[in-house]
């Protein structure tokens, strides 16, 4: 039964990510890619991670669905008049299907040649996690045991949005979408509101625990910024840039002097002494999950800074 | 044996290959997005789908997924910037003699 | 205290220079960015003397234990690294703090500069494949960021095509290492080193790592991303982005190939990465002759370039040791010399069209007469990329050479004599333009002589790399990287003997007879 689900889930998957590359006009391209992103948290709540289904519904399926949407908006007409690229007769056609087939039967080969082994790092974590501070294995991983990985991570969140902060200096023109004075929506986000910051607090606080964790909480804190702003609350780098730059790198700053002060007792970088292994995971998640909100929010908001007036559709 | 997990991993095999696919064939930027988007789930998949397959979950492919998951929309978002100030500037979506090799 | 610590210290320092350089004000930034050039520096040197002291040093983030934590390492490969990209980018920062007119572009340039600095040095000492994976992405998303931010529309598309590259590289290397965990169960080099079987999956990950690696590379046929993106990014950035950013996957490549021991599992692909190696030099030295623009010469060396480093990889042979060590001199040597001498002649073209204010080449008309200091940094770093002794380009060549003796592999010395034919003449056209008489007289702008001189120095070191060329080579022994286990124990002892010192003996004597 299980296994016609996932074959199920799997088929689905195929025709999504097909339906994605050929659906024209491109918006609908983009609705299926939404699409698959969901379908991907189902196959992730299949595969015993529900860490990555909160995080791929959240962030895979959300965030980029809303940035990809977003840009779709600024698609001039005639930018998106796309022919159907599918043509026998081009030899781009056919060079990409050669190469996409080759790479699945070498795929295809690797899998079935390597024997199922149970990995022993999923053992090493098992025994290392009364050590780590917190009690869920993946948070244990991501911010004690492969903290580095993490750490250069959010810098390369950071540089994404210091690309943007740099083309949007380009232009000074600052756009101002009108409010919408919709009582019904207004009272719509006062419920949501508040309850999407509980989420995220709870996504918060579960993840030392179980699934859950800075990320997912971040995401959702970005999720109801991004509400907000649609709805005409302007919460963006341009309103107070100096504080808004702080939060920016909070998550970031609170990690590496974290990071750093190992190196005052003469640890190697990024060691927790023992007995504060679990506030300062904590400390941390809460300053990362700020800033991966800020952050996410702005790579939404800091195009709507970058594009003079004119070139907005409507 | 863990079903799932093969069943998952050959997904995996497939959006990446169909993920090269529109990789390769489309000059359309956004659809090139789109399709790298694709074959990273893809890869993503195999990642978690190979280490489970005797039946225990592994939490460190996971994490490693969560740290790709970030990074793949961090990079999204970059080449949004790129593109969408290369659309203000020429009006198209495609890059000039994208043709030519 | 803190410079007990080198490793931590390299990492730290360019993290913090660029979160401190995204809250200051401009003149600010340039203040933190000297202080901390300066820590690097410093970290560097001590990280030297640390190694020549105690041999190879591992670091365990976080005190966990390689495979469940992460462990950074130095050793000799790693800290020459370090200290070439000390040096490069340190020089480079010079240049752009006098190059960028005050202003937002300059603003953005330091915290962008700082992350890339950051990555190169996590890549340098990386013992992890996915940490790999994550140092690659932020260096290239700092690097399509530092090309992007002119913000023209050259700029864009070079900067688009770039960022398209990186990404399908990366993604190729990250299914590489999906593969590898799913056969072996472990991200550590060290531990994949030991436990590594030859097998299908591991054939096949390690295909898609060198494919993904080579993209970002710019290998021959894979190389049309690169000359746009570094012929049209600006000066600075150029020279940062040629010796120091493609090298950083060509570094994981060679560390793959050594440590994994593809080079005696797969001879095969060694002659392949050869064969590319040698239709890049053709073919980009045919290139760089037909540009029209000053850059995108210098753009195209770099390409036929990487083609002589690539020579290194059919020349590490496992049945020979003295060709195998040779080859890694000389590969080593050569990625450093590039590094050197392609800054210095990007600096130098920097300088030379400051001077005339137009990109062309049939602008430099006359620059010879009246500019003759920044033609001179060109043709400085010309002298190293054409291997013409006593340059550290010739000496690399020349280590190659021998190794391709040594391994009777001739077939590789008509390409490098062609290749260097090909630089000579893509050198000697920009002369031959600045030779040209000029009309008018003295028309051309001067540059400030901070540019001249960040230029000669780097092209000069180029140069001088060729006198101590022993000294960086000698620490490629601590340790031997190359695993020698495949020979009988007592002719590996009597091979290495043999060959620390003669080498250079040979080396330097024939250099001398040579006119």
């Amino acid at each position: 039964m299980s296994v016609l689900l996932d074959l199920l889930l799997l088929s689905s998957l195929w025709v999504f990510a097909l339906l994605t590359l050929t659906a024209l006009p491109l918006f609908r391209g983009v609705v299926f890619f939404i699409l698959l992103g969901l379908m991907l948290a189902l196959v992730w709540i299949r595969l015993d991670a529900p860490d990555i289904a909160l995080a791929e519904a959240a962030i895979g399926a959300g965030i980029t669905g809303v940035l990809l949407l977003d840009t779709l908006g600024h698609l001039h007409h005639r930018a998106d008049q796309e022919s159907s690229p599918i043509r026998l007769k081009s030899s781009r056609f056919w060079v990409a299907l050669i190469s996409s087939l080759s790479l699945a039967g070498l795929l295809l080969w690797a899998l079935l040649d390597t024997p199922a082994t149970p990995t022993m790092l999923a053992e090493q974590v098992a025994r290392a996690l009364p050590n780590s501070g917190v009690d869920h294995p993946i948070t244990a991983v991501l911010l004690n045991f492969r903290s580095y990985d993490t750490l250069l991570e959010i810098g390369v969140l950071v540089v994404a949005i210091l690309v943007g902060l740099t083309l949007a200096d380009k232009d000074s023109a600052q756009l101002s979408l009108p409010k919408l004075p919709n009582p019904l929506l207004q009272a719509c986000l006062a419920l949501l509101v508040p309850l999407m910051l509980m989420v995220s607090s709870y996504l918060l606080w579960a993840g030392s625990k179980q699934p859950g964790g800075a990320f997912q909480a971040g995401a959702v804190l970005a999720a109801t910024g991004i509400l907000l702003h649609l709805s005409g609350f302007r919460l963006t780098l341009r309103t107070s840039e100096r504080l808004m730059r702080a939060g920016l790198l909070l998550g970031f700053s609170v990690f590496l002097l974290v990071a750093a002060s190992a190196l005052i007792d003469g640890q190697p970088l990024l060691t927790y002494p023992d007995h504060l292994a679990g506030i300062l995971i904590l400390i941390i998640e809460l300053a990362l999950t700020l800033s991966i909100g800020l952050i996410l929010l702005s790579l939404f908001t800091l195009p709507h800074f970058a594009l003079p007036e004119q070139e907005r559709p409507k | 044996m863990s079903s799932s997990a093969v069943i998952f991993s050959l997904a995996g095999i497939g959006l990446c290959a169909i993920g090269l696919f529109g990789f390769m064939l489309h000059t359309h930027l956004i659809r090139k997005l789109l399709a790298f988007n694709i074959m990273g789930s893809g890869v993503f998949l195999l990642l978690v789908g190979m280490a489970q397959r005797s039946g225990h979950t592994d939490p460190v492919p996971q994490a490693l997924v969560l740290t790709g998951i970030v990074v793949a929309v961090s990079a999204t978002a970059l080449a949004l910037y790129l593109i969408r100030r290369w659309l203000q500037l020429s009006g198209s979506t495609e890059l000039p003699e994208d043709d030519r090799r | 205290m803190m410079l007990n610590a080198p490793i931590p210290l390299l990492m730290i320092t360019p993290l913090a220079a660029a979160v401190i350089c995204m809250l200051l004000s401009e003149r600010s930034r340039l203040l933190v960015s000297f202080a901390a050039v300066l820590i690097q520096l410093l970290a560097s040197l001590s990280l030297l003397l640390l190694l020549l002291q105690q041999g190879p040093i591992t670091h365990p983030l976080g005190s966990w234990e390689a495979p469940l934590g992460i462990a950074l390492r130095a050793d000799g490969l790693a800290v020459l690294f370090v200290l070439m990209t000390s040096v490069v980018a340190g020089i480079a920062a010079l240049y752009a703090a006098l190059y960028l007119t005050p202003g937002p572009l300059r603003a953005h340039f330091w915290p962008l500069f700082w992350f890339m600095w950051a990555a190169l040095n996590g890549i340098w000492l990386a013992a992890d494949i996915f940490n790999l994976y994550v140092g690659l992405e932020l260096l290239s998303l700092a690097a399509v960021g530092l090309v992007a931010f002119s913000g023209s529309k050259e700029a864009l598309v070079a900067a688009i095509r770039y960022l398209l590259a990186a990404l399908l590289g990366s993604l190729a290397y990250l299914l590489g290492v999906a593969l590898l965990y799913g056969a072996h169960g472990t991200l550590s080099l060290s531990d994949l080193s030991q436990q590594m079987q030859p097998g299908v999956a591991s054939s096949i990950a390690l295909a898609a790592m060198a494919m993904g690696l080579l993209l970002k590379s710019a290998l021959f046929p894979l190389h049309t991303w690169l000359p746009p993106a570094h012929g049209g990014a600006m000066t600075p950035v150029s020279a940062l982005l040629s010796a120091l950013v493609i090298k950083a996957s060509l570094y994981i490549l060679l560390r793959l190939w050594i440590e994994l021991r593809i080079h005696e599992l797969a001879p095969d692909a060694s002659q392949l990465l050869g064969w590319m190696g040698a239709l890049a030099i053709a073919w980009g030295g045919w290139m760089a002759l037909r540009q029209t623009l000053l850059k995108r010469v210098v753009a195209y060396s770099t390409v036929a370039q990487i083609g002589y480093i690539m020579l290194m990889f059919p020349l590490l042979r496992a049945d020979n040791a003295e060709a195998s060590t040779l080859a890694l001199q000389g590969g080593v040597l050569m990625v450093l010399s590039h590094a050197l001498a392609k800054a210095g002649m990007f600096l130098a073209a920097g300088n030379l069209i400051l001077c005339t204010g137009r990109p062309e080449l049939s602008a430099l008309a006359g620059t010879s007469q009246y500019r003759p200091l920044s033609i001179f940094g060109f043709g400085l770093a010309g002298v190293s990329l054409m291997g013409l002794p006593p340059s550290g380009g010739f000496s690399a060549k020349w280590l190659l050479l021998q190794s391709a003796l040594a391994s009777a592999q001739w077939w590789w010395i008509p390409v490098m004599l062609l290749g260097g034919l090909l630089s000579a003449a893509y050198v000697f056209r920009v002369f031959h333009y600045s030779f040209k008489e000029a009309e008018n007289s003295d028309t051309f702008h001067r540059p400030g002589v901070g540019l001249e001189i960040c230029a000669l120095a780097l092209s000069a070191a180029s140069i001088l790399l060729g006198f101590i060329a022993t000294w960086p080579l000698h620490l490629l022994t601590l340790p031997d990287i190359l695993p020698l286990a495949v020979l009988p124990e007592g002719s590996l002892e009597q091979s290495l003997e043999l060959l620390q010192t003669p080498t250079y003996e040979t080396l330097h004597g024939t250099s001398e007879q040579q006119p």
